[in-house]
């Protein structure tokens, strides 16, 4: 029985700590405020802190550089397609 | 014939420059002289009904080809995320237009009981509609336009936090200068890229195939406006890069 007993608990015991660790992923430790953990586009680039580690302009400008780059991509494939109009010919559908 | 090796190579040489050269001097003969075969294909001849149904075939190829580059046009209009719901609906509408004139227009085409009708209504599949040489170019210099003004807006509402970033930055003071001159290089190339790209919709949304060839040179300076405004903006981006490489210290 005493042997039956340490079997049952830990029988008990395993699924328990399971759901510790499982609540544990699904609750994050709220070590720091949300705000701080993804910088907003729109919010000001740097506040001027001499910080160790990549100045936040850096990410900023990143962000900016890239939309830009897609948008301008879009306006050379945009620009393309005008010269291949104008550069084409009608022709005559009776001919 | 029987060549020698080098004359075949000097006779070759001749034909590729002159294809060469043609391809040059080809199209710009054929957007002002519409009556220029693409094909080669020559008239149709043989008897009244052999004729017509000729032309019939060729004007229902003319037609679905149209139709086809009228579709894809649609669709780059309607998948374009900076086109202005206005000027999405204006050219959604030609567009829509297009397509249904060319459709009735066909479908008159092959109740034509004359030859010489036939052909008069077989030109104005090109002649009222100027599908490639109108429409095309104006519906992608709108888009083009409306997606230069998306970047502009972005780039002129980032450049007070862009000033900011330089004014606090830790950077040496020299490094810090250089980044102000990018910035003030990209505040110039915006303003520059605005001023180009301002009006070139309301320049070319609203041409129409009754006025062409007239109005070919407006698509033509609206292209430079839209190559202009493209070249400054690529000039503020080199800008930003350059700051963002001098705020890194």
């Amino acid at each position: 029985m005493r042997g039956l007993g340490r079997l049952g608990a830990a029988a008990l015991a395993a699924p328990a700590l399971f759901l510790v660790a499982a609540c544990a992923h699904v609750v994050p430790a709220p070590t720091a405020p949300a705000t701080q953990s993804v910088a907003p586009i729109s919010a000001p680039i740097n506040t001027g802190s001499a910080a160790a580690g990549p100045e936040p302009a850096g990410d900023q400008l990143n962000q900016i550089d890239d939309q830009i780059d897609n948008e301008l991509n879009q306006i050379d494939n945009e620009i393309g397609q005008v010269n291949q109009g104008l550069a084409t010919s009608e022709g005559d559908p009776a001919q | 014939m029987n060549l020698h090796h080098p004359i075949r190579i000097g006779i070759a040489a001749l034909a590729a420059s002159a294809a060469v050269a043609a391809a040059g001097v080809l199209p710009a003969m054929a957007a002002s002289t519409p009556s220029a075969s693409p094909t080669g294909a020559g008239a149709c001849t043989g008897s009244v009904s052999a004729m017509l149904a000729c032309i019939d075939q060729r004007a229902s190829t003319a037609v679905s080809n149209r139709e086809t580059a009228l579709q894809q046009m649609t669709s780059d209009v309607n998948s374009s995320k900076d086109i202005t719901a206005s000027d999405r609906a204006t050219l959604l509408g030609q567009l829509q237009a297009d397509e249904s004139g060319l459709t009735t227009l066909l479908a008159t085409i092959k109740g034509d009981t004359t030859v010489k009708q036939a052909l008069a209504d077989t030109e104005t599949i090109v002649t009222g509609y100027r599908v490639y040489l109108l429409e095309q170019p104006k519906v992608h210099l709108v888009i083009a336009a409306n997606t230069e003004s998306t970047v502009e807006a972005k780039l002129q509402s980032k450049l007070p936090s862009i000033q900011t970033a330089i004014n606090n930055s830790s950077a040496s003071a020299a490094q810090k200068a250089a980044a102000q001159t990018a910035f003030n290089d990209c505040t110039t190339q915006l303003a520059a890229a605005q001023s180009a790209s301002s009006g070139i919709v309301s320049e070319v949304i609203d041409l129409l195939p009754s006025g062409y060839p007239g109005n070919q040179p407006t698509l033509v300076s609206a292209r430079g406006q839209a190559q202009t405004a493209r070249t400054d903006l690529g000039k503020c981006r080199t800008d930003i890069q350059s700051i963002r490489t001098d705020l890194k210290g």
